[in-house]
Order: structure tokens, then sequence, then C-alpha cells
């Protein structure tokens, strides 16, 4: 398990523009949040459901010091690294029900992560994700709205906040977001 | 709005604006500065419109919520919700209990999430005074409306415990009679609304509910205002899709409200709502079938509703099959007496409230009921059979009629003001009647263009024949039965009926020659269409037609004054669907021949803008699609010139789809489509759809030349030659140097070449005119320079259009008065680049220099004008260079 004082050492990092931390960050989430999980699963019985909002906010209490971390943008790089990792836990999820699908092999997936993408078929969620990676290279900034709200889980009006734009920015974005990605699946 | 603004940004501003005007207008702005920005615009905006809860996974959560049990006993403002009725496409209808201001019992009908509820509610407080003002015992009064706290609107009205009146009708077994008065009572109360000054606009069975008071049916008609506070603005195609969607009311839509453009809906869009409702409670289905529509398209559907005459009631009695059994019985009697009691005056009362135009339905709600009257009480109807003679008739009784009521009111001037009045009264009946000729035969005009669009020639000329009958003028019709023909692709005939029309009216010339002119530039007649340029240019034009086909006629000549011709015809009248597309394949003309890309993208722009419109709203005409799909892989060109590939790949892969599933169905279609194909290398696919175009007698002289020329890239010159001598004899004449190339390999000199060729061009008839390019070439690769300039010297006396395109500048090259260098400066044109580079291939091909030779050839494919048939020669000859290093061998001696 990274240490606490890792992760905010990151951070600060990251805030102060060393563009080699953030690439440190994410799989230290990633590693917590997969961590998270796999522990409720333990405890619980199976068919469990997570709420990704919930999971994500855990994860940034236990990894995160909060008597020096207390600066907004430091809360937005670690949300936006959060949302990456749940992405990346999501699209393995969907690729490994595809494969389910397909008599490949079979994985364990009694834990379900509720979250807006958690909604969508695999294959369209794989569909989804490959066109979020055109709007990544293309609109970098709406592309971190949208994996907040759709992997994450995050409402709006709270993504906003985390990326330190207005409700007004942050609604124009979500509409651009739609309408790139709808346009990029259905061309 | 600079190219700065991100596109971002831009799109935040597009979808604040609320209507699809401001939206378009928006985006025209745009596309002035940034075309590329319009079209991501454009691609965002549709993608926008469409998505629906795409993303939105919570919205799925509320719906499921709002649809539940669970608001029973939960409060919406003033109201308790105490027991839900049912639910619908747009929402869900619940009976609550107002406590205040007075207690009563109320029906709640709560929308749907995904309404913007903010303008749903302003539309209805627009509306509130008028229905407030009505008071009818078969209205139920609309009473109230807001929105909920989680967002949704709601509308409040008179809780009704009725069914459907179809419902009811079939339940109660109500005779055709019984059911007639009951309809003239829901008449009665549209009618009043109408009074008030409120349209329904969604009137159809559900909205008009019947209870019984002491055993007599009281229908209701109910949500007055909720259809006009629910409508999007009709124009945004996807929004209102979701709507109609929601609504279901696709199947009782007037075609003004299935309409492209906004639709300024009225009173007779109620009427033709009654029309249908009258239609279902007669035989049991609506006008237009629900499976029908549900079937199609959404485009296609509203297509249908604008311009599919329904059959008449009776005609759908008798197509109804077992159901007409049911039908009969649950309106009290059987399938034969039903077609009895049906066909003849109820059959044209309906579909006079049916008709497309609505100046031709009933004008009133009232006037139906009464002509429904008639019916029961025996009297003659009002309704005629509405055959077309009947509708001309009535078109020119509608414009005399206005001259009467003038002539009355001057009559009475005339009384008082004396004999000056009398002069001018005639002068004025006499300038109505010419206005009245000129109205009627634009009418016909739009109409008969209109038929001839959609390939339906011989309806073209059935009109034109009643509409002689009806009183339009010989002249006006002769000229009309020539378009058609014409557009027929009976060049011989059309010609020959307008020479006849222009030697018998001499003094009609502005009428005349414009179409004359373009039918003969049509029928290839190169020589005497230029004969008549001079005389076009002297031509005064005034009317729609002379704007229109003088463009048309001058469209290869000189594109950019055509364009200025046709937009004077659209202005004349912005309807015209035949105008429109003229105006689209002369800029796309134009942006072909335009060097400077960015200039040519900004025309092409516009070309696929329109012909998108005129695509989706005439899906079936092929020429369209083609000239569409032309449109935008000239755009990709223009675009990869101006290094912007991504963009020019989106272009490139719309015109390879709109290539693929363009409909083969005239002798054009497959031309274009076999030159795409060739193009593209599928020669297999060339030569089975020639076969196929043979078989249905849609071959023609290009699809021809580019089956030929796919046989000769595969080396099969003597088939190659046989296809070329299948064209038409005049055809086959004109092409003589292409019909030289596969020849080549028999020849074992260039002195055989020369000898020969000599012979076929002695042999000929006419001077080539135009076609003499490809004599110069011939004779240049067999050597013979004397040839070279005799026949550069007869193109540019015999062809106008060869001396002032940019092969006037080649002949100077071939002259050896200037360099290959700067005759490829003094190209205007980018099909000029392809006769340039090809003549310069076959010159260093005559030196034996065949790398060079390729290099030209080369650059005639970078051009990408697929279309010159030049360049699908060089394409052939690259690949027999390529494929064979001694490929005509005696080029080396």
């Amino acid at each position: 398990m990274p240490h606490m004082t890792d992760i905010t050492n990151i951070l600060s990092r990251i805030d102060s523009g060393d563009p080699t931390a953030a690439e440190q960050l994410l799989p230290l989430v990633y590693e917590e949040l997969r961590k998270l999980a796999a522990a409720r699963v333990a405890k619980e019985k199976s068919g469990l459901t997570l709420e990704a909002t919930a999971l994500v906010h855990e994860a940034y209490l236990r990894l995160v010091d909060q008597s020096t971390a207390q600066q907004w943008d430091s809360r937005g790089h670690f949300f936006a690294a959060a949302a990456e990792a749940m992405r990346r836990i999501l699209i393995d999820r969907a690729r490994a029900k595809r494969r389910r699908k397909h008599g490949g092999d079979c994985e364990r997936l009694d834990l379900e992560i509720n979250c807006p993408a958690s909604h969508e078929q695999p294959d369209r969620l794989l569909a989804i994700d490959e066109a979020l990676r055109r709007l990544e290279t293309e609109h970098a900034d709406v592309a971190a709205l949208l994996k907040l709200r759709y992997f994450a889980g995050m409402p709006l009006k709270d993504a906003a906040e985390l990326l330190g734009i207005s409700p007004a920015t942050a609604k124009r974005r979500w509409a651009f977001a739609r309408a790139f990605l709808y346009g990029e699946l259905t061309d | 709005m600079s190219d700065v603004r991100s596109v971002e940004v831009c799109f935040g501003e597009l979808i604040e604006l609320n209507s699809a005007e401001l939206r378009a207008d928006y985006l025209r702005r745009v596309g002035l500065e940034n075309a590329i920005l319009q079209v991501k615009l454009e691609r965002l905006l549709e993608a926008h419109e469409k998505a629906g809860s795409f993303l939105q996974q919570d919205s799925v959560e509320t719906t499921r919520e709002f649809e539940s049990e669970n608001l029973l006993n939960s409060s919406i403002g003033p109201y308790k919700l105490r027991e839900r009725l049912g639910a619908g496409g747009m929402g869900v209808v619940w009976a609550a209990e107002q406590r205040l201001p007075l207690k009563r019992k109320v029906a709640l009908k709560l929308i749907k999430p995904g309404m913007d509820s903010e303008q749903v509610i302003a539309r209805f407080e627009a509306e509130r005074e008028a229905l407030s003002r009505m008071d009818h015992p078969h209205i139920a009064r609309v009473l109230d409306a807001g929105t909920t706290e989680q967002g949704h609107p709601y509308f409040v009205m008179e809780l009704i415990r009725g069914l459907p009146v179809t419902e009811y009708c079939d339940k109660r077994r109500l005779t055709i009679r019984e059911r007639l008065e009951l309809f003239t009572k829901i008449c009665s109360a549209v009618q009043h609304a109408h009074q008030k000054g409120v349209i329904h606009r969604d009137i159809k069975p559900s909205n008009v509910l019947v209870s019984e008071q002491d055993g007599q049916p009281v229908p209701k008609v109910i949500d007055f205002g909720v259809a006009k506070a629910l409508h999007q603005p009709l124009t945004d195609r996807s929004l209102y899709t979701g709507v109609f969607q929601a609504l279901g009311t696709l199947q009782y839509m007037s075609p003004e409200q299935a309409g492209l453009s906004i639709a300024d809906v009225d009173t007779r869009a109620d009427v033709y709502g009654l029309g249908v409702l009258l239609y279902e409670l007669l035989t049991g289905s609506t006008p237009s079938e629900k499976e029908q529509l549900a079937s199609a398209a959404f485009d296609e559907a509203c297509r249908m509703i604008r311009e599919q005459e329904p059959p008449k009631p009776s005609t759908r009695l008798s197509t109804l099959g077992e159901r007409a059994l049911s039908i009969s019985e649950t309106r009290n009697t059987d399938p034969r007496q039903l077609s009895r009691l049906i066909r003849g005056d109820l059959d044209w009362i309906v579909t006079k409230s049916l008709d497309k135009d609505r100046n031709r339905r009933y004008e009133s709600a009232n006037s139906l009921a009464a002509d429904i009257n008639h019916y029961i009480n025996c009297e003659p109807i009002e309704a005629r059979p509405p055959s077309l003679t009947y509708r001309l008739k009535r078109f020119a009784y509608r414009n005399q009629r206005t001259v009467a009521s003038v002539m009355l009111v001057s009559l009475a001037l005339f009384s008082v003001g004396g004999l000056v009045w009398q002069r001018s009264v005639a002068t004025y009946h006499q300038q109505q009647a010419a206005k009245r000729d000129v109205q009627l035969a634009q009418a016909i005009t739009n109409e008969i263009q209109s038929l001839i669009l959609q390939n339906r020639f011989d309806d073209a000329g059935e009109r034109l024949f009643a509409a002689n009958e009806g009183g339009l003028s010989d002249d006006t019709v002769q000229l009309l039965s020539a378009q058609v023909e014409l557009f027929r692709g009976n060049f011989e005939g059309a010609v020959s009926q307008l020479r006849e029309i222009s030697r018998s009216r001499k003094d009609n010339d502005r009428n005349v020659v414009p179409l004359l002119s373009y039918a003969l530039q049509r029928s290839g007649l190169e020589q005497e269409h230029l004969e008549k340029l001079p005389q076009l240019f002297d031509i005064k034009c005034e009317t729609f037609s002379q704007y229109l086909f003088r463009g048309a006629a001058l469209k290869t000549f000189h594109s950019k004054l055509a364009l200025k011709d046709l937009e004077d015809a659209r202005r004349i009248d912005p309807t015209n669907h035949l105008a429109m597309w003229l105006y689209s394949s002369t800029l796309l003309t134009a942006a072909s021949r335009e060097l400077d890309s960015t200039k040519a993208v900004q025309g092409l722009d516009e070309a696929i803008q329109n012909l998108d419109a005129l695509v989706r709203y005439l899906p079936d005409n092929s020429q369209f699609q083609s000239d569409l799909a032309l449109a935008n892989y000239r755009m990709s060109l223009h675009l990869a010139e101006l290094l912007k590939p991504a963009e020019s790949d989106i272009f490139a892969n719309k015109a390879d789809a709109l290539y693929d599933s363009l409909p083969l169905d005239t002798e054009s279609a497959y031309a274009d489509r076999a030159w795409y194909l060739l193009s593209k290398g599928k020669l297999d696919l060339i030569q089975k759809e020639l076969a196929e175009a043979k078989h249905r007698s849609l071959s023609g002289n290009f699809q021809i030349q580019a089956a030929a020329i796919a046989q000769f890239r595969m080396g099969n010159d003597d088939t190659a030659r046989a296809l070329l001598e299948s064209s038409e004899p005049d055809y086959v004449t004109s092409i003589a140097g292409i019909r030289a190339f596969t020849l080549l390999e028999k020849f074992s000199s260039r002195q055989e070449l020369a000898t020969q060729f000599s012979q076929v061009v002695k042999n000929r008839k006419s001077e080539p005119g135009i076609f003499a390019f490809q004599d110069w070439i011939v004779y240049k690769l067999a050597g013979e320079e004397r040839g070279v300039l005799d026949a550069a010297k007869s193109g540019l006396t015999h062809s106008r259009l060869l001396r002032r395109s940019g092969w006037g500048a080649q002949a100077e090259f071939q002259a050896g008065n200037c360099s290959f260098e700067s005759a490829l400066d003094a190209c205007e044109e980018r099909f000029d680049v392809v006769h340039t580079q090809f003549y310069a291939a076959t010159a260093e091909l005559a030196n034996g220099k065949r790398a060079k030779a390729i290099e030209h050839l080369e650059a005639v494919l970078a051009t990408g004008e697929f279309d010159v048939y030049l360049y699908g020669w060089a394409q052939a000859f690259l690949e027999r260079l390529r494929a064979d290093k001694n490929w005509l061998p005696w080029l080396n001696d």
C-alpha cells in the first residue's frame, strides 16, 4: 500500500508543475481503488454494488493527508487520477465480460461498481471509451470533465468545483462531450 | 467569429440559441469565415440533437421514479395526486385533488423528463389568456400549468372520465350516422376554440374523450394548449423526432406540420386532424397507417404524410380483408353495406378535409360539419372529387374571384367618380388578368418541375394535358412539355419541339431561346449551343423561367454568370427545387474549375448544404445523390490541398458512402457510378453494371466509355473498341481520337498510325469541335506535327468553348510558342490541367521518354478530377506503361 505521504508528496509535485508526477499518481490510485473494492467483496456477500463516488472519496480520505492537502487544486488532481483509474477498472471489466460472453476465461465478477458508465453494455462501453480517447487528444479539458462524471460518478456541480470551472462552463462542456462522443459513435 | 474561438465555445453558444432558425443563422455566419468550423459544428449539433439520454444514465433513474406509483398521495403544487389514470407517450395522467383556492378534482398530466420545461411553460403562458376565454360544453378546460420540483412540466385540466372517441364508438357499436352526429359535435368544439384564437394541433382519438350523460354520448376535446406548449420548433428535425415519437401523433399530423420549412400552422391543420379522425371513425384505420409509418425512417414518414395521397375511405375498406368484418360489426352493419354507405359523398368529404394543400380543405371546422349535415340530410354536398382539372379550375376561379370583388369595389367608386374610373378599371382588370396568368403558370411550372425531379414524366405529361384543359395557355404548355422531354432524356424530341416553337413565335425569344440553348447543350450539340450564346446575353430576363434556363444554358460555358442568373431565379421563386438543384450543381461546376482551394471550399460548402436538403426532400432522385457525392469528393480534394487531411477524409468517406448507395435508376446515375468505380479500379463491377444498365435500356455513351477504359486497362483493346463503337453513331464519330487508343498496339510504326488516323479524320463529315483535342493528342503520338497544328487550329476556330478554356494556351504550346510551364500557368481550370498534362505526356511518349511521360500522367491523377474522361485514359495509360516496359515498341523507333 502506498504511504499517505507518498501520495500527498506527488500531489504537491503535480501542483508545482512536475510533469512526471501525474504519471506516478495513477498506478497508486488504481491500486488503492482495486484493493478497496476487493476488501469489500471479501467482507460482504456477492452481488454487492459499490457506488463509484463513494469509492473514490474513500480512497481520497485514505491516501491523502488532509492536514497538508487542503487546496482544491490537489483534490482536483487526485480525483482526475481517480476517475482515470475508475475508467481503467471499468474498461477491464467490460473486456472481461465480453470475453466471458464469447466463452473466454471466466473471471469472478460479483462486485458491481455503480456509476453512469456501468449501465452500458460492455461492447458499447468499449466503443465509448475508444471515442473518448479521441476526445482526450482533441479536447483534454472536456474529457477530464466527462471522466469525472461518467466513471467516477461525480455530480456535475462537484466536478465543476474540482476542475475549478464555473457550473455554466461545466454544463457546456458536458453537452459538448455528449455530442462529440455520440457523433463519433454514430458516424 | 474568428478561427481563434474554439469549437467548444462556439458549440456552447450555438446550443444556447433556442430556435432552429437562429441556429442555422449562427452556422451560416460561422461558415462565412470558417467552413470547416461550420461543418464540425453542424455535426456536433446533429449529434447533440439526436443524443437523447446518451451517457445520462441518471435520467433513466429519474424516468423510472417518475413513472412509478410512488407518487401516489404526493403533492405537486396545490394538487395532491390521488389516482393514476394512465400513461401515454408523453407522460402520466393522474386524478388529483386541488385544495386551494377551491377544492375540486382535476386531471394532472405530468410530462416525461426530456423536455425543456422553461420553454414549455413559457409557450403555455403565452396562450393562457386565449385558453381562458374558451367556454364550450365539448371542451375540457385546461386550468393550470407548472413545473414540479424535479423540473418536469405538468398541466392541470378538467377531469373527464371517458373513453377515446374511437374506442367508445366501437364499444357501443355506433352506426355511421351516429358517429357522424357525434363527430359534428367535436367539430363545433374545435370551431369554438378557433374563434377564440386557439388551435389544438394534436387532434386524435385519445384527445377526444366521450362520457355519457343521460345515456347520451358527450364528447370532450382535451389538451387544448398542450400540444402547442410541448411543441419544439418544427424545423428542428431531430428535436421534434423525439417529441412526436413521444406523442405518437405522426399519423394524425397535417402535411404542413410534417414539412421541412417552418410551418405556420393555422386552424386548417385542425381541419386536417378532424379529417383523420373522421377517416378512422368510418374505416377503423388512419389514412397513413400506423404500421407503415412506424416502419419508415422518420424523414420518410414525414415525406409520406406530405406527399402520399391516402386511399379514399371506401378504397381502404375494400383492402382490409378479414378485418372488414369486425369493423363493420362495430358499426352495426356488414362490409358491403358499409362500403356502399361511405363510397361517394363521404369519400369526398374526407378527401377534401385531408387535402395536402390546406387552401383546398374546408376552410373551417364548421364548414366540414355543415357538409356532414348536408350528407345526413341528403342534400348536395360541397366537396367534389378533386380531379386535377377541377383543381386547376378552382385555382383560376379563386383568382377570378379576387378580380371580381375588386371590380365590384371599383364599380362602386365609378358611379361617383365618372368616366376616368372606367378606363382605369379596365386597365386594372387587364393587369389582374395578366397577373393571374402569370401566377397560374408559375404554380403549374412548379408542379411540373417537381414531378420532373421525381422522374414522374408520364404524370407530368398528364398534368400538363389537364392544365391545358383547365385554361393554361398553349405557349406555356409547349414550353413545359419540352422540359418534360428534355429531362426524360429525349433530347432530340425536346430540341425539335423547341425549334418548332421558336420558328412559330418570333416575338417570344425571351421564353424560348434560353430553354432551347440549354436543351442544345444537354443534347451535346455544342456548336449550335454556342451560336445561341450572343443572343442569350442580349436577352433581358424578367421571369423565373427565363432566368432559370439562361443560367442553366450558361452553366458549362461561364459558371459564374450562370450562378448570377440562377440566383435571380431563386429570388423570384425560392421554393422551386429545379432552381435549387441547377444552382447547386452549377456551384459544383464552378468549384471544380476553381484552382484556389479556399474559394472552392466555400462554393462546395453551399452546394453540399443545398444538395443535402434536396436529397432529404426527394430521396428518390439519384441525380441529387450523385451530385452530392461528387461535391463531397471534390471537397475532400480541396481540403487535402489545404493540408487538412482529417477533414478531407471525412468528406472522402461520405463521398464513398454516397457512391456506394447511389440508386441506379437513370442513365446518368449509371454513368456517374461507372466513372467513380473506374477511379477506384473496380473494373469487374463496371462490366457488371453496364450489362445491367443495357438490360434496363439505361446505358449511355459515358457509361460505355468508362467500361471501354476498364477493358483497355485489362489489355482487352478489341473489346474496348467494340464497346466504344456501340455508342450512339454521332458520338462514335466524335470520339475517333479515343477509339484510336484501342488500335495503338496493332500498329507497327508511327507512320501507320498517322496514315490511318488522317483517313478517319478526312472521312469525318463534320468538324470535331471541342473534340479536336483528341485529334492533336493522336497526331502527337504519331509524331505528325502538321496534324497537331491543324487539329489545334480547327478546334480553336470551331469551338468557342475550346478557345476560351486553357486549351487555347495549350495550342500555343503545341505551336511551340510557349513553354509547357507557361501553358500550365495559363490553365484557369482544373480540368484544363488534366488535358494539358495528358498532352505533355503524349508529347514525351512520342519522344520515347517514358519516365517523363509517366510523371505527367501522375500529375493528371493528382488533380483527382475523375469525371473528366482523359483522367480515366491517363490512369489506363499509366497502368499499361508500368506493366509493360516495352508497351508500344514503335514509339522507340
